[in-house]
Order: C-alpha cells, then structure tokens, then sequence
C-alpha cells in the first residue's frame, strides 16, 4: 500500500478522496486544512490574544498544538482553558492531559470548575435532576453552563477569540441534530465563526474542515499525549446521529463533507432569516442572554440549585 | 485470517473503520493492508467526548 502523492508507505485510507496517504503526507494534509480554515474565514488576526477550551481529548489538543504553533509566527498570546465539569472517572483523567500539553507548549491554562462557579459538580447536577425527574438530558446542563463559563472566562483573559476544537464529524452532526429537532435558529448559528455579540467573545472553529479519525491520527503519528475515552453520560440523539452517519460515510463516503458544505452554501442565504434581538444582562449572574435569564442560572433554578430572586 | 484485510477483521468484529485507528505490528496501518500469520493488531477507539 503506497501513498498516493509521496510512494512511501500508506498509514490511511481518505475513502472520500480516494487517495492513500504515508504518515507525513497526512500529517501535512491536517496542517494545510487547518491554516487554510483560519485564512480562509480570518479566524486568527496577528496580535490577538486566543482562547483555546481544552478538555485534554484528541481533538482539543491537537487544536491547541496547531494554534500554538500558528500564533508563534503571528505574534498572539493564546491560553489554554479548561472546564472541570467534576464527571468523576472521567474529567479527573483528562485535567492532567490538559496540563501536560499545555506547560510542554509553554502555554498559560486555567483550569475552572463547575463547582466552584455554579456550587455543584455536574455529577451531583445531575443527581438532583434525576430526583426531579427532569426530562433534560445531562449533556443539555453540561453543554449550556461549559459554553457560558467559557465566554465568561475568555472575556475575563481578554481574549479576542475563543477557539473550540469542533472537528467535521461534530459538525455534520450539529446540523444533522439541527435538522431532526427543526431548531433553524441553532442551525443558521452554525459556521466557521460564531461573529462578536456584546458580552460575547467571537467563537472559532478551526479544526471543522479535519475528519475526526484524521485528528485522532494525527496525534497518534505525532506522539501527543491525548486522553481517549468517552463520556459517561454521552448517550441518546446525539450517540443515534453520530452512529448512523459513521455507518452513512462507510457506504457513502464524503457525507459529512457534503452535509457540512451545504449548511455553508446555505448560510448567505439565511443572514437575516432570525429576527434581531437586544442583549440584555442576566438577572441572576450578569452575563449576556436574549432574555432576562441566561439559561445556565435558568436550569439551576429548575432544579433548585439557584434560588429565584424575589 | 491470512490473507485477509484489516477491514475485513474490523467488519468481523462490528467496528466501523471510522471510530478505530489501527495499529498492525506497532505501526498505523490501512485498512486495506493484509495480514499474515503472527501479526499483532491493535484496535484504538478514537471517538471519545461527549
């Protein structure tokens, strides 16, 4: 099996391209990509100060791996970011990962817990919620209060972008989840670049061009200590979604491509198809929501932990 | 499984070749690679997160 641009050994098959790559030629691949996204969409501007969320995964570390090194040409300032969610077994096994990664690249990390910034850990939100008797799903808590704390703590850095490490198969699958919930207001959100909005700092995508595997080869060809495992609480529609087009892009490759380049086809279409709103400040906590009550403090209040202000 | 390919193991055994990396002898290795006699594979599950 020889690469098909280089002759040397193939380590991958890109079924979607119909080419074999060696180890070099995919590591370069995965670089031009990523450069090419932040080029192409200005993700990065020389001087900026970028924060990166790092949960010590695959993905996010190699992210932080490929920013470092782009901002040490571009002369910005990034730091590492990371949520403790506190999910026993497993949040606890990825910190240090995190902060490996982050001194070997000479980065400043944070690391902020729930605990500490909502008075419980997700493991006991999700104890109450399920005494309650909630119909949310524990990604729904996890995702909506990570998301707030770190826009919360990228604007406390006084970063001017927060880089996530939302890679294609994420993607594809936000706007395969978009689809099937007939959420248009989430899915127009969807992009490269989620633009500034008071109170908020601009959210970058750079590695949404790069297939998931091609990341976690990446750091495996590479040699960079990434944390591999699955969340616990990682189950239900979003598991359904990720399964069905993993089976989808076997028996018709380039799918994930194809679903992502038609929401940004689509995209220029959309400006303008969600009414404008106002950013007003959270009764609870103060930080920017369309509504009176940004939905973090609205879900601790739900269950209790928040007590509603009289 | 002489003869057979990487691809044909993972599919033996239920794995999509999207959500494993595979290493043949130590080495990253393609799907279409074949395996001989004594081969020594190991199958990384690389979807993790949430």
């Amino acid at each position: 099996m020889k690469c098909t641009f280089c002759g040397r050994g193939a380590v991958y098959n890109r079924r979607y391209a119909g080419t074999l790559l060696c180890d070099r030629c995919l590591i370069k691949s995965v670089e031009r990509r990523f450069w090419r996204a932040v080029a192409e969409h200005k993700l990065i501007a020389p001087n900026e100060k970028i924060a990166v969320a790092v949960s010590g995964g695959k993905d996010s570390v190699v992210a932080l791996h490929l920013i470092a090194d782009y901002c040490k040409n571009k002369n910005c300032e990034v730091a590492a970011v990371t949520i403790d969610e506190g999910i026993k077994g497993y949040r606890d096994h990825s910190l240090p990962v995190a902060r490996e990664n982050a001194e070997e690249l000479g980065v400043e990390h944070l690391i902020v817990s729930f605990k500490d910034a909502y008075g419980a850990t997700l493991d006991e939100i999700v104890k109450v919620a399920k005494k309650k008797k909630s119909r949310q799903h524990p990604c729904t808590y996890c995702g909506v209060m990570r998301r707030s704390l770190l826009n919360k703590v990228g604007r406390e850095l006084g970063a001017d972008k927060l880089a996530t490490a939302h890679n294609l198969d994420d993607e594809a699958q936000a706007i395969m989840l978009n689809y099937v919930r007939g959420d248009f207001s989430r899915l127009h959100r969807l992009g490269p670049i989620y633009p500034p909005r008071e109170g908020f700092v601009p959210r970058i995508k750079p590695m949404r061009e790069i297939p998931e595997k091609e990341i976690a080869l990446y750091a495996l060809l590479k040699d960079i200590k990434v944390h591999l495992a699955v969340c616990p609480y990682a189950d239900g529609i979003h598991t359904e979604i990720r399964d069905f087009l993993n089976d989808f892009e076997v028996k018709h490759p380039n799918t994930k491509f194809m679903i992502m380049r038609m929401l940004d086809r689509m995209k220029p279409h959309l400006a303008g198809a969600m009414p404008e709103f106002e950013m007003q400040r959270c009764n609870f906590c103060g930080e920017p929501t369309p509504t009176s009550v940004c939905k973090a403090c609205e879900l601790l209040v739900q269950l209790g932990l928040k007590r509603r202000k009289q | 499984m002489q003869g057979a390919k990487i691809a044909d193991l993972l599919k033996q055994l239920n794995y999509n070749p999207d959500v494993v990396a595979v290493r043949c002898n130590k080495k990253i290795a393609p799907e279409e690679e074949r395996l001989t006699n004594g081969d020594i594979v190991e199958i990384i599950p690389i979807v993790t997160g949430g």
